[in-house]
């Protein structure tokens, strides 16, 4: 019986995944910066209590929190271009897998963080802008130098975890067989009959970038003193 | 305060007209993207009937070697990519992309349209053939035997199989429908069939070998394959019990497809394309078992 683990299949495994990393990376770092933007649009209809668009939201939000990822996937790849062949026309049943994979997160995310942006801009007491208008400053200087600054600050931490959980939830494009890294991790396992250790080497490079976003928020929370200092 | 709303108000009129001129731009952006696209999808049409051309795509697995694996370059590889590339020489009319897929994915994708050939020696069941077109022409044979571990020396037969466990992998696979088939027919053997989700993982072939199961029912292909890769950890018992064909799977209308790539597959066959294929990848098979 051959061994289950070997360190020469373990460093073997190393470079032929972390070929795939930066698939992994281009993912993640898509997926977060258009749910951002997403994100925005949907806090500030949020904290704005835009009508109509609001309830929208509202709507949106309550879905995509009440979605399980790996169902959110599923529904984006298998669902999605039929419903936009009826809708718009266009075939897109064919478009890399990853495509599907970063729009499921795009809508999840975008949820996610626009609550974190809201609840982030909430935290900033009311007194504050009523203050700020009594001294004679616009809606726009208002909301610049006075409520976003703080609300940055406290965004940053969740905004963070949230980063970590979105990079390592990206490990379940597996279930529709795109090729990043714990793709590749499998298809390594399948040719060397040896799962154990690429699923390590993924583990390993999973929790190192991981740490690495937790230590990089950290140091942004840690540079980012305004409206903390006199806390 | 009161001015303090007034301005609130003003200034949710305003949001709410910039949202909506934002919405309407990108509704329009949209718009005129999709009718791009379309433009664009028309001229790949068109480029494809001028030039007479047809896009294919073709999907196998990523995690079967010998069958379909990929090998240290990223290179999709194995017997059903080297047949689909040959296939792919054969029909001029026809341009095959060939993709990887997971095996769970790959007949919904066929179904949906996703991918146009599916291939992963898929056998033919009468659920299958309800939903899909499969091809005439066979693209693998596996001679199926009773497998067990290296070290059992008690099992020589189906016979001896008194209380034992089974591993059948997954309940709709054709293995699992064999155990159940051969239970449902002999009850007085009392055969416990599980399904680990893959009878081939580390943990399948420790239960092998510690006889927490005790036999399998599997393929000369992957049982040789098993041997070659982790040693001899496995062997198989007496004569093959079933011999079973891999085909070609088709969405339901693409027989157009179907009849292309059966005659290529025909045309392979005969002028031996295909016997050197299928000797570069399983010529090891026989040696493994026969050593065992």
């Amino acid at each position: 019986m051959s061994s289950y683990f070997t360190w020469e299949g373990f460093f073997a495994a190393i470079p032929l995944l972390l070929e795939y990393l930066p698939v992994t990376l281009r993912v993640t770092f898509i997926s977060l910066v258009v749910a951002t933007i997403i994100a925005v649009f949907v806090a500030l209809i949020r904290v704005r209590r835009v009508p109509v668009l609001n309830m929208v939201c509202k709507c949106y939000l309550h879905i995509m929190r009440g979605l399980p990822y790996v169902v959110i996937l599923l529904l984006v790849y298998y669902y999605l271009p039929f419903l936009v062949r009826k809708i718009f026309a266009v075939d897109i049943n064919r478009w890399d897998k990853l495509v599907f994979a970063v729009i499921a997160f795009i809508l999840h995310e975008g949820a996610y963080i626009g609550e974190i942006l809201r609840a982030a801009v909430e935290s900033v007491p009311k007194v504050q802008s009523e203050a700020a208008y009594s001294v004679g400053m616009s809606e726009m200087q208002t909301f610049f130098r006075i409520v976003l600054p703080q609300s940055v600050k406290v965004a940053i931490p969740a905004y963070g975890s949230n980063l970590v959980e979105l990079f390592q939830n990206t490990t379940i494009t597996f279930m529709i067989g795109a090729m990043d890294l714990i793709g590749r991790a499998n298809t390594v396992g399948g040719a060397t009959m040896h799962y154990i250790e690429p699923y390590l080497v993924v583990a390993v490079v999973y929790v190192i970038i991981s740490i690495l976003i937790e230590l990089l928020f950290k140091f942004l929370d840690s540079k980012y003193k305004f409206g903390a200092s006199t806390v | 305060m009161k001015k303090f709303f007034g301005k609130m108000k003003t200034i949710k009129k305003g949001v709410a007209l910039y949202l909506a001129m934002v919405c309407g731009i990108a509704f329009l952006s949209g718009c005129g993207n999709t009718a791009k696209e379309k433009a664009a999808t028309n001229d790949n049409t068109q480029n494809a009937t001028t030039k007479g051309v047809t896009k294919v795509k073709f999907a196998s697995g990523t995690i079967n070697w010998p069958f379909c694996f990929m090998d240290e370059n990223g290179e999709l590889s194995g017997f059903e990519y080297d047949l689909a590339r040959e296939v792919d020489k054969v029909l001029d009319q026809y341009e095959f992309e060939i993709v990887g897929s997971e095996w769970e994915d790959m007949l919904t994708s066929v179904k949906l349209g996703k991918i146009d050939i599916a291939a992963w020696t898929i056998k033919r069941s009468p659920e299958r053939e309800e939903n899909f077109l499969f091809s005439d022409e066979v693209e693998t044979v596996q001679k199926f035997y009773l497998t067990v571990g290296a070290n059992n020396n008690d099992i020589k037969s189906l016979e001896d199989l008194q209380d034992a466990t089974v591993d059948g992998s997954s309940t709709e696979e054709y293995i699992y429908k064999f155990w159940e088939k051969y239970s449902k027919e002999h009850p007085e053997q009392n055969i416990n069939i599980i399904a680990s989700g893959n009878c081939f993982s580390d943990a399948g072939i420790e239960a092998l070998q510690n006889g927490s199961t005790t036999a399998l029912f599997m393929d000369d292909i992957s049982v040789a394959g098993q041997i070659e890769k982790r040693g001899k950890v496995l062997k198989v018992v007496g004569e093959p019990l079933a011999e079973e064909y891999g085909y070609y799977v088709y969405n339901k209308d693409n027989t157009e497809l179907k009849e292309a790539v059966d005659g290529a597959l025909k045309e392979l066959k005969e002028n031996g394309v295909y016997d050197r294929l299928y000797d570069k990848w399983f010529s090891f098979v026989d040696e493994s078992l026969e050593t065992k």
